[in-house]
């Protein structure tokens, strides 16, 4: 199919584009951030919203704020595009969003959670939000919508390093193109502006203290579905931060790291293709803040350690928002996500990653004590939990051993249909799967107490201690999402 | 020659090589590269091809030849005839292909004429003579500019040694017994159009004229003419490029056989009783017929045979008289009658296949035009581009009540591979006032069916598909096919993809009189039919169909979605004395054993093997079928420890003999999209098991999935895929008792679908795909 990507801009907005617009006061400010001359209406890739204006209002005072927009690329993809804004806050704002192609209608804010309501006129619909975050605009309703608006809110850069600094790869406003591998050495600081757009690829290896930050934009649109490097690959790198940067068209994984004590935070993810999974860590991973719209598994729990938080996942139609594994051979443990939105699961496929929460393990590895804690989930319309053993093309299968066991899924609250039931089913007595706990699992806010009122198969002989418990009392210690924080981690203190 | 060897000959100074092509020959080891020769178009506003390029060599035994395009790169190759079924190797800019036995072909690229390459291969010579024998005009090696016609007398050689140019003309008159022989060129250019024809024995008196392995080039016209009986044109090769460079015309009783003609004007008069055309290659340029019957023929003749020839090309855009394949415009006042036309396989003409008119045209001096009787077409295929109608008319007619055309049969015409039973099916014309007698026989039935082993039909035939195969197949999406012959028919089982109004059915018998239409025949085992409680209800995985002894034995794999859904499959297995059914399970309580894809094998010795996947590993046993029962302990024949490094997930084992050679198939799957079908074979049906070769067999690379499965843009499309892959292989025994192999593919998620392939076996027993992954495939059998 083609398509044509003439678009006009107002004139007003163009005016306004023109400029980075700061409103200052004492506590409260908006950082906007002006599009790399190569975003236009010819760029197949990133072009102007042709479905969305945003304005932003804070204090009385209005400024336009640039929609991004991508078009789908492939046509599995049930979105036709994708619409974003990009903007760092403090105080309290309002945005107003026009629907260019119809009048407003409905309009909900997601996550739920966040509680943020619009309200909707005819041209337009207005909302507040007053912390940073990503929230989906919607004004279709249903899994499928074709036309989304995204809202990356972030909060103001903490440490902005200077052009001069030698410690800093410094990619000021503007196009970038780095190539598919671009090093980056021990104890440097990527820093990619907010008006930058970099297109290629990150490469680290045998490497510590690196950092890639800022608010700009690191594009995989040079590459075919599968090609090149993943967008950012650390392999044996210790002290890492990834933060605050919208990486867009991956063709391979947005984020694949090994080595020790890695933070990604804040981090926007938007892919098509499959195989753009989102992010996996090596071991003392943290994974916070992070928004994801990719077509493949979100978050890979796959290394000791690995805290996963406040992070918001659009699954697309393929791969699950918490991939346990689909194989490995040594064996791993202590796994924290929590506080999690799955704001839609596109999954309508009969594939054995089908389901939020994923496990396919086809290695020889004992793989323990997961806590999964606070998770919402809505539109969704498949499966939610799918833990098995099985050989798989992706591992090395031993016949002698391969495990899961020790899981706690507390406070996972489900909202949607299942379609296909959960599945919890070892591969034979050699590679049982045990001690799965489901404590306040919550199914259209009905609590569930045992297998038989969910859609459950658990197998008999290749599972043990699967329990359902319900802990009334136990609604005060939930986290929620206003407590979404975006402070630097305590616990590695970068 | 009984040991090998390859003959190339001295190249001329002085003469310029081709600029677009190298080609070198090889055999054990050895490797000799002949000079390319190229003429440039005489006649450049209407020919078509600007250069044709042109190599000579001879050889015994068998070679490989390579051919590098030297300037531009290209995505696709064939070789012509397509009935030798020779299919090239790509590889970079060069492709490769396998002579077993001296053969003319035409090398294409990208379907391109423009400059166009032909690999003249022959015999070497049987009797060279010698350089001082006064009986012998002799040219050795090298370019020869003659001012005046070689005029040999009787008895006379003319040789003109491999490597020799001669630029001259070869008149004579009343002589016989002359032999013009060796492999060099007669090279007609400095004479441009004007310089008369070629090779010309005139009158009845030259008589045993045998012309043998030249190579003929830039005829100023025709390129032989004999006038008297028993000329002897042989291996001789010819490339002319004006318009009345005809090719050979022979006096009466001749003989033209293994001759290459790239002609611009009639390649072949009939015109002589007796003439007699064998084994002949033909590209026709744009003017002229491959086969002329007569302009102008004013005594009668009778008596001509055409047979086994290729027409590989021709280049026909004009509504001229003579531009059809078959061709008459008699004027003359004769009875031409008595033509057999048998075996000609047409291709890459797009135009007219018959024009055989009696009328006065503009040759012919007779007041009363003649006849044209008893002329039979028997198996005459044409294949036109993209298998499109031809784009004119075939025309049959008389002039008049007297000068008519009577007597025409249609044996087994096919046009694009379709039997023509009617003249409205051939698209002929034909005048019922001065024509009779014109008919279309079918001697075969519609489908072809060879009778698997003993091939009933002598002559050659092409099986022509297109991949995947669909017709009659499961539209829901099919996998782990197997295919065998009994009773001249082809089954087929598969792993059916549930209907949706259905569900998982069961076992279905397909069948099929060509391998490329099937049809829903019975089911062997239908699972709406079973208890509820019964182990084997759900799946059906790869059930397979073997002949054991008088009885049949039907292996698959099953389990009970009630109350093991998502578990792991356990085989069963069937005995039935009709292929048909009814099939008694003998394993109704519980699995043989669990595993998926049991394949088995029937030794010569009459014993049985069972082999299977399980976790990414191929299992094996020696089995009782009639019982249901291993007699020997299951064992592991591939995993870890035997494959090493080389260990991958596998599934899906085949094995067959061959030779006396056991040969084990299976799937290998590499992390992420792409999967390898690779091969071992072993002395003994249970392994230890070796490669023959560490190239799989198959693979699809993601980069090569069709365009539209990895379109960058969103389409509707109503599955998703992104690459493609292959699975399931299993080698058969086909039509022409031909090797094949059937597999699955699917575009990932897609329904999955049959691909069939022809195999060969190499001398080392390797097995070869001759054009994998070629969506038109292509077979000829005898």
């Amino acid at each position: 199919m083609k398509k044509s990507y003439e678009f006009r801009l107002p004139i007003n907005m163009a005016v306004l584009l023109c400029s980075v617009i700061q409103f200052q006061s004492l506590q409260a400010e908006i950082i906007t951030y002006k599009p790399s001359g190569n975003i236009s209406g010819n760029n197949p890739f990133v072009m102007p919203s042709t479905e969305y204006r945003v304005e932003l209002v804070q204090d009385g005072m209005t400024s336009e704020c640039f929609v991004y927009m991508m078009n789908a690329m492939h046509y599995t993809n049930n979105s036709l595009t994708t619409s974003w804004v990009n903007f760092s806050f403090t105080g309290r704002i309002k945005l107003r969003v026009y629907p260019l192609k119809a009048e407003a209608g409905y309009c909900s804010i997601l996550p739920s959670s966040a509680g943020i309501r619009a309200a909707v006129f005819s041209q337009y619909v207005e909302f507040e939000i007053d912390r940073p975050g990503q929230y989906s605009v919607e004004f279709e309703q249903g899994i499928k919508i074709l036309h989304p608006l995204l809202v990356f809110a972030n909060p103001p850069e903490k440490h902005i390093p200077s052009e001069d600094d030698p410690g800093t790869i410094y990619f000021g406003p503007g196009l970038h193109e780095i190539g598919e591998s671009y090093f980056v050495p021990s104890g440097k600081t990527v820093y990619i502006h907010g008006e930058a757009y970099v297109k290629g690829q990150f490469v680290s290896e045998n490497t510590s203290d690196v950092k890639i930050i800022g608010r700009g934009i690191l594009s995989g649109e040079d590459y075919p579905a599968r090609s090149a490097n993943h967008m950012i690959t650390f392999n044996n790198t210790k002290n890492v931060l990834i933060e605050g940067i919208t990486i867009v068209h991956a063709p391979r994984f947005n984020i694949r790291s090994t080595g020790l004590n890695q933070v990604v935070r804040n981090v926007k993810m938007m892919g098509w293709w499959f195989s753009t999974d989102g992010v996996v860590t090596g071991e003392n991973g943290i994974v916070e803040d992070c928004f994801f719209k990719v077509n493949d598994d979100a978050i890979k729990v796959y290394n000791n350690n690995t805290l996963v938080r406040r992070c918001v996942i659009w699954q697309m139609e393929n791969g699950a928002p918490f991939q346990i594994g689909w194989g490995g051979d040594t064996d791993v443990a202590n796994f924290t996500v929590y506080d999690c939105d799955v704001i839609r699961v596109e999954h309508e496929w009969d594939n054995e990653n089908l389901a939020v929460f994923c496990a396919i393990h086809g290695g020889g590895a004992h793989k323990r004590h997961f806590v999964f804690d606070n998770i919402r989930i809505e539109n969704t319309g498949w499966r939610v939990f799918h833990i098995i053993t099985k050989p798989n093309r992706w591992a090395n299968w031993n016949p002698e051993r391969g495990y899961i066991s020790d899981i706690v899924f507390r406070n996972i609250r489900v909202s949607g249909m299942e379609r296909v039931p959960s599945l919890i089913m070892g591969h034979d007595e050699n590679h049982m799967i045990w001690n799965i706990l489901f404590e306040n699992l919550r199914i259209n806010n009905k609590l569930i107490a045992s297998a038989e009122e969910s859609s459950f198969i658990i197998h008999p002989e290749t599972t043990r201690d699967i329990r359902f418990i319900i802990k009334k009392d136990d609604q005060s210690t939930l986290t929620n999402f206003s407590n979404r924080s975006f402070s630097p981690s305590k616990t590695l203190n970068m | 020659m009984a040991f090998p060897v390859i003959i190339c000959y001295p190249s001329p100074e002085g003469l310029a090589r081709s600029e677009h092509y190298r080609v070198e020959v090889f055999q054990d080891g050895t490797v000799e590269e002949p000079f390319v020769y190229y003429t440039t178009a005489q006649l450049p506003k209407f020919n078509k091809s600007k250069t044709t390029a042109y190599c000579i060599f001879s050889f015994t035994g068998k070679i490989t030849v390579r051919v590098t395009r030297l300037q531009e790169s290209f995505q696709s190759c064939r070789i012509l005839p397509s009935a030798y079924g020779i299919y090239p190797e790509i590889r970079g800019n060069s492709i490769t292909f396998s002579l077993d036995r001296p053969l003319k072909v035409s090398v294409e690229f990208d379907n391109d004429i423009t400059h166009p390459l032909l690999i003249f291969s022959d015999e070497p010579e049987s009797e060279i003579p010698s350089e001082g024998d006064p009986d012998v005009i002799y040219f050795g090696p090298g370019v020869h500019t003659l001012e005046e016609p070689v005029q040999p007398v009787s008895g006379q050689t003319l040789y003109l040694a491999g490597g020799a140019y001669v630029e001259g003309l070869i008149r004579a008159r009343d002589v016989s017994g002359v032999r013009i022989c060796g492999r060099g060129i007669l090279s007609g250019r400095k004479f441009g159009h004007t310089g008369g024809r070629h090779i010309l024995f005139e009158g009845k008196g030259s008589a045993d004229i045998f012309i043998e392995g030249i190579t003929i080039v830039d005829s100023p016209g025709f390129m032989i003419t004999t006038g008297g009986p028993r000329t002897h044109v042989k291996n001789v090769k010819g490339i002319g490029w004006w318009f009345n460079t005809d090719g050979i015309a022979v006096g009466e009783e001749g003989l033209v056989e293994d001759c290459f003609l790239k002609c611009n004007d009639d390649a072949i008069k009939l015109y002589h009783s007796g003439t007699r055309v064998y084994r002949t290659t033909i590209w026709q340029m744009e003017n002229g017929a491959p086969f002329q019957i007569s302009w102008n023929m004013n005594s009668d003749n009778q008596g001509f045979v055409v047979k086994d020839c290729d027409v590989i090309r021709c280049d026909h855009a004009w509504d001229n008289t003579n531009t059809s394949i078959f061709n008459a415009i008699h004027g003359g006042s004769g009875h031409m009658s008595g033509y057999v036309f048998e075996d000609i396989r047409i291709e890459n003409c797009d135009w007219r296949l018959v024009s055989i008119q009696v009328r006065p045209n503009k040759f012919s001096r007779s007041p009363r035009p003649g006849k044209i009787s008893d002329i039979t077409f028997r198996n005459i295929s044409v294949e036109t581009p993209g298998r499109q109608p031809l784009k004119r008319i075939n025309l049959i007619q008389g002039y008049n009540g007297e000068s008519t055309v009577s007597g025409f049969v249609f044996e087994n015409l096919r046009i694009n591979g379709k039997l023509i039973h009617s003249a409205a099916e051939g698209n002929f014309e034909i005048d019922p006032r001065t024509s009779s007698d014109i008919r279309f026989i079918c001697s075969e039935p519609l489908q072809p069916e060879d009778p698997p082993g003993k091939p009933k039909h002598e002559r050659p035939r092409i099986l022509e598909w297109t991949n995947p195969v669909t017709n009659g197949l499961n539209s829901y999406g099919q996998k782990d096919f197997h295919i065998f012959q009994h009773d001249n028919f082809w089954y087929l089982t598969a792993t059916e993809h549930p209907n949706r109004e259905w569900g998982k059915r069961g076992v279905i018998l397909y069948t099929s009189g060509d391998l490329i239409h099937w049809r829903e025949d019975s089911y062997l085992i239908n699972r709406n039919s079973l208890p509820e409680e019964t182990w084997y209800r759900d799946v059906w995985n790869a059930p397979k169909v073997f002949r054991y002894g008088s009885q049949f034995v039907l292996v698959f794999s099953c389990r009970n979605d009630q109350y093991n859904p998502y578990g792991r499959l356990g085989m069963g297995l069937a005995i039935s004395d009709e292929l048909r059914g009814p099939y008694r399970v003998l394993t109704p309580d519980s699995a043989l054993a669990i595993g998926s894809n049991p394949a088995m094998l029937v030794d010569d010795d009459g014993k049985a093997y069972l082999y299977w996947d399980r976790d990414g590993r191929i299992y094996g046993a020696a089995m009782d079928p009639l019982n249901a029962k291993f007699t020997s302990e299951p064992a592991e024949i591939l995993g870890p420890e035997t494959l090493g490094q080389h260990y991958r997930f596998l599934d899906a084992p085949f094995v067959m003999k061959r030779a006396g050679r056991y040969y084990l198939l299976y799937s290998s799957f590499y992390a992420g999209y792409v999967v390898r079908i690779r091969y071992m074979v072993s002395d003994h049906p249970l392994g230890p098991w070796e490669f023959l070769t560490s190239d799989p067999l198959m693979v699809y690379y993601e980069d090569e999935a069709d365009m539209e499965l990895k379109m960058p843009w969103s389409a509707s499309h109503p599955f998703p895929p992104p690459t493609q892959v292959v699975f399931h292989n299993q080698i058969f025994r086909g039509p022409g008792n031909k090797y094949f192999v059937a597999w699955h593919s699917s575009e990932k998620y897609s329904e999955p679908y049959l691909m069939i392939e022809p195999v060969e076996f190499d001398r080392k027993g390797q097995i070869i795909l001759k054009a994998h992954k070629e969506k038109l495939q292509r077979v000829v059998f005898k």
